[in-house]
């Protein structure tokens, strides 16, 4: 399956299981923050972090010093990752979710994971962008909304020379240009920088 | 006598070559120092305002994600211009979008003549021409064309009935606002033809 889009960036997932930046932290947390808070929600609706009663009128889940980033908020993805046996991590483990800081990953309607026979969830995908001629490999790790094609990690917007934001690199970044190539590979378990995602059935 | 002859000639043009190098060169010198210093307008940006919204995955199974990844929709701000500031061209962005009540001016410009380094100046205002909370912000231009900075975003408040005015207008059923930022950007891809601004 191939497609060509532009790219709107998604930090979701990053909780600096591998020293990047979070996705969102407290507006007292010192370091930076691949998105702003308010994509995460308010007091009283958490929509884009866990909570401590899994339901959006819950209060976010805050990692502690044994955590890979203390102090910050935990995001999701779609693709839940697994423990070393093969068993899924509980929604509060940092390590659950793919780290759009470090990892290339992309992002499908759902009507991609719908109308495909194939799993498309943690299936390996190539992006390429046609302006600069990079390219990476990738894993299809979130949903996106359903009217919307072209979505990458913070890690693959680098990747493949797509600009940041400033403040938020999730934020003000993108490609506005339909110069984004996306190659996907439903039913073959994505490789990227050695690991193997689970393919997760939707 | 004949080989003298055509010395004596070799020898005069080649003086009157010499003298057209001669004065030529002198009066470059003379017109470049003469032209007053000129200082280049600033590099072209554009401006664009973004919608930030999520939608909820209502299929989604116990456990699962429920909301998706963020997404945006966008309106551009209208075209730059160049203006003159006493001999010293800065270039603005000022106007409208239509899904926002606000007047937005953006503006890059060199201060004292175009002596010194360049200033990035934003102001947003509402209905009643105040300036939004957090606003006007003033700063060194960050952005460069091809650099590592080459955008920069300032979220904007907005209120509970401006949302769900936008909501109505702009989403798709079971989408909702996040947040409303402006971006500031130079770089190709934010300048491209796919976009007009």
């Amino acid at each position: 399956m191939t497609f060509s889009a532009g790219a709107t960036l998604d930090g979701d997932g990053a909780n600096g299981q591998f020293g990047g930046p979070p996705c969102y932290a407290p507006s007292t947390y010192p370091g930076p923050t691949l998105d702003v808070l308010a994509n995460a929600g308010n007091p009283g609706d958490w929509y884009g972090v866990v909570t401590d009663t899994g339901n959006e009128d819950g209060d976010p889940i805050v990692q502690n010093a044994t955590d890979p980033c203390p102090g910050a908020y935990i995001s999701t993805t779609s693709l839940n990752l697994l423990d070393k046996d093969g068993n899924p991590l509980p929604p509060s483990s940092p390590f659950g979710y793919v780290d759009s800081a470090t990892v290339p990953f992309i992002v499908v309607p759902p009507m991609i994971l719908d109308g495909v026979e194939a799993i498309v969830l943690g299936c390996r995908a190539v992006v390429t962008n046609s302006r600069t001629g990079q390219s990476t490999e990738a894993v299809v790790a979130d949903v996106g909304p359903s009217d919307h094609l072209g979505e990458i990690s913070v890690a693959c917007a680098k990747a493949i020379g797509v600009p940041t934001g400033t403040t938020h690199p999730a934020d003000g970044g993108g490609a506005s240009s339909p110069t984004i190539n996306y190659q996907l590979f439903p039913g073959t378990a994505a490789v990227v920088n050695g690991v193997t995602y689970p393919l997760q059935a939707s | 006598m004949r080989n003298s002859h055509l010395l004596r000639e070799l020898l005069r043009t080649f003086l009157a070559l010499l003298c057209c190098v001669f004065f030529g060169a002198l009066s470059t010198l003379t017109t470049c120092a003469e032209e007053p210093s000129y200082t280049p307008a600033p590099a072209p940006f554009a401006c664009e305002v973004r919608y930030h919204f999520r939608e909820h995955l209502r299929h989604a199974k116990p456990g699962e994600k429920t909301v998706s990844a963020p997404a945006f929709k966008r309106e551009a701000l209208p075209k730059l211009r160049v203006a003159d500031l006493n001999g010293v061209p800065e270039r603005i962005v000022e106007g409208r979008v239509e899904h926002l009540p606000y007047q937005f001016l953006v503006k890059i410009s060199r201060a004292n003549g175009g002596s010194e380094a360049e200033t990035l100046e934003v102001n947003v205002l509402d209905s009643s021409d105040k300036p939004l909370a957090g606003f006007p912000q003033v700063m060194p231009n960050p952005l460069t064309k091809g650099g590592d900075i080459s955008r920069k975003e300032f979220e904007m408040p907005i209120d509970q009935a401006l949302k769900e005015q936008i909501e109505k207008s702009l989403l798709a059923k079971e989408q909702f606002i996040t947040h409303v930022d402006l971006i500031v950007g130079m770089d190709d891809d934010f300048l491209s033809q796919d976009f007009p601004k």
